[in-house]
């Protein structure tokens, strides 16, 4: 990876840092952060589960499915854009993987295979689960809601009583993978100053002091260029003896360009999940029972699962080979490898992605937000007739949609632009052009789904 | 739609009369069994109508519906409100107890009246108690088997730390 003088200042520039100001500094370094926020968190989790396994069976009177798929899930890529990967400090279930760990956990090294293929097995994990969505319709029943997130607490039980730190979060959840993507068009980084780190002989923000643990994602603050996986939990903020430690804002996305060592299976999931986008997108349309019809007409079958797993195979691959199709054609332009291109402009898409996620989530939290009020009254015993969801109209719905298509795509070309620059002084606009194309074409056909109706989740 | 009245009852299927066994495809139900008995979460049905939401086509009783001379419990009807849409309309008709029941969609404007029933089938509600037993003594299981076998690993690095 050639990367420029100028660039890899411009990735540790210590910007306007944060933990300069008396207020936000003492409160990361303080013992309240970020357990203030952790455990209303782990309540509320308590909460939902209970909710989702124990009342209505029915996801449009059940808080919990309001509260998980209406606010949470619509929120979460939007606060991987504000704050980075914040969520997965305060997470329940990394909250409690510490605990088992703490009370009974063997604190054994990560498996080799999981630290070589961690990432490709997110990526399975994450396209098994918007099948199984789909195949046992996790978001409309409840039960099978709260079945899911039993399934993934013994994951993480299994994993916290087994392994060190937080492997279940760094090599095991699939929302830890989406986050590791959305957290590097995150507007904060959390990095060291290499001045202050040369001098260190004693790497506590890795190994962990006497009452602060070490990194609990395995990063080593000296080193990190990426902010994929930090949680901006304080951890090493809090013990670092050297205040080496910065916390910078940035334009979004700016990391997506400054990455050093890009990953192949991080660009084949930004692809994936422009590919669970549109396929999200196509089966909330109304139109959608048209395709099935067709479908199964086609197939000669109405089983659900035959006609949505042949819709997932053919949708879902889409982008993936439309990225390896532009990148056989940089490869001539530019003489790399397939690999490479597909890799380094992959990561140009997952400023698309986000847009793309945000923009499809926020038709449930704004045609859909007020449910969480109206399934609350009933949760508190009181009668909700008549009350409509939504909080803004369809149109301007649609509009903010195309807004945020359209800076998705600005982002992503500006990305792809950055990347091809550093990587290809020569023939920059000639690598870029490909690439290009195919951010224009993804973010035609999200303006396009985004325009027709779809149908609501509650 | 001006004028138009639309009516939801949904009553629950408690068996065809001898008499009138056979009759349509109510027939098929009786030797089906009834999970009756009300629970937690009592299942509920949503019914609404829009524009085009409902078949109009379905005349009442064609060949489908059950018999007028079956059993039923006590009817429930749903009130529609006005929904999120605009010409939408929704209502909710609580089906406080598993089994067959029939939902009934009455529509009349002047001069025309058309209705629709059919068959759902509310299955009890409530949590899947052997699922969650099963969760549950896999997890205790995971924390027995790891706490008897502790031992303080030399390989990791992590210092203990309060949570």
């Amino acid at each position: 990876m050639k990367i420029s003088q100028k660039q890899q200042a411009a990735a540790s520039a210590p910007g306007c840092n944060l933990l300069k100001n008396r207020f936000i500094g003492g409160f990361i370094k303080s013992k309240w952060y970020p357990g203030i926020f952790k455990w209303p968190t782990v309540f509320s989790f308590v909460l939902i589960m209970y909710i989702l396994l124990f009342g209505p069976t029915i996801a449009h009177n059940n808080l919990g499915t309001a509260l998980t798929w209406v606010l949470w899930w619509p929120l979460i890529p939007i606060i991987f854009v504000l704050v980075g990967r914040f969520w997965c400090a305060i997470c329940p279930f990394g909250t409690l993987n510490d605990v088992v760990q703490k009370f009974v956990g063997h604190k054994r090294p990560v498996p080799i295979f999981l630290r070589k293929y961690g990432i490709w097995i997110i990526d399975a994990i994450f396209i098994l689960i918007t099948w199984g969505d789909h195949v046992f319709g996790m978001v409309e029943s409840p039960w099978v809601s709260g079945v899911v997130m039993l399934m993934i607490t013994t994951a993480v039980v299994a994993s916290g009583a087994l392994w060190e730190r937080r492997t279940f979060c760094r090599y095991l959840c699939f929302l830890g993978g989406l986050s590791g993507n959305y957290s590097q068009t995150g507007m904060l980084a959390l990095r060291s100053k290499p001045e202050k780190c040369a001098q260190c002989k004693d790497p506590v923000c890795y190994k962990g002091a006497k009452t602060v643990p070490g990194c609990r994602m395995f990063e080593y603050p000296r080193v990190m260029d990426s902010s994929a996986n930090c949680n901006l939990c304080g951890d090493c903020v809090k013990s670092c003896p050297h205040d080496s430690l910065t916390l910078t804002g940035r334009l979004p996305s700016q990391e997506l360009w400054s990455v050093h060592k890009p990953k192949l299976a991080a660009a084949f999931l930004a692809v994936v999940i422009m590919g669970i986008v549109f396929l999200q997108n196509i089966t909330m349309l109304e139109m959608w029972q048209g395709i099935l019809s067709w479908l199964e007409n086609l197939l000669h079958t109405k089983n659900y699962f035959v006609t949505f797993t042949v819709t997932f195979l053919v949708i879902l691959p889409i982008p993936i080979y439309l990225l390896t199709f532009v990148s056989f054609v940089a490869k001539k332009i530019n003489g790399d490898t397939l690999a490479q291109n597909f890799t380094r402009f992959g990561y140009a898409i997952i400023a698309l992605d986000v847009a793309g996620h945000i923009a499809h989530n926020l038709f449930h939290l704004l045609a859909e937000g007020k449910s969480v009020y109206i399934t609350a009254l009933m949760f508190a015993g009181r009668e909700a007739h008549g009350i409509s969801p939504a909080l803004l109209s369809s149109p301007t719905i649609q509009l903010l949609q195309y807004g945020l298509i359209i800076l998705g795509v600005i982002g992503s070309l500006y990305t792809a632009y950055r990347i091809s620059r550093s990587n290809y002084p020569d023939k920059t606009w000639g690598s870029l052009a490909p690439c290009a194309i195919l951010i224009v074409v993804l973010g035609v056909i999200n303006i396009v789904l985004f325009s027709l109706p779809m149908s609501m989740r509650m | 739609m001006d004028n138009a009245k639309v009516t939801v009852v949904a009553r629950k299927y408690t068996g065809a009369k001898k008499e009138t066994a056979g009759h349509g495809s109510s027939g098929a139900y009786m030797g089906k069994e009834d999970h009756a008995g009300p629970g937690k979460g009592a299942p509920k049905e949503a019914a609404g109508h829009g524009s085009s939401g409902m078949d109009m086509g379905k005349e009442d009783n064609a060949g489908h519906g059950p018999g007028e001379a079956d059993q039923y419990g006590p009817p429930v009807t749903a009130a529609l409100a006005a929904g999120h849409e605009i010409g939408e309309y929704a209502g909710e008709a609580e089906t406080a107890e598993a089994g067959q029941w029939v939902i009934k969609v009455m529509f009349a404007v002047p001069q025309q009246e058309r209705s629709v029933a059919f068959m759902v089938d509310v299955k009890k509600g409530g949590p899947n108690w052997p699922v969650l037993w099963g969760f549950l003594v896999v997890n205790v299981g995971i924390i027995a088997i790891a706490a008897m076998t502790r031992k303080k690993s030399v390989s990791s690095l992590v210092q203990e730390e309060a949570v």
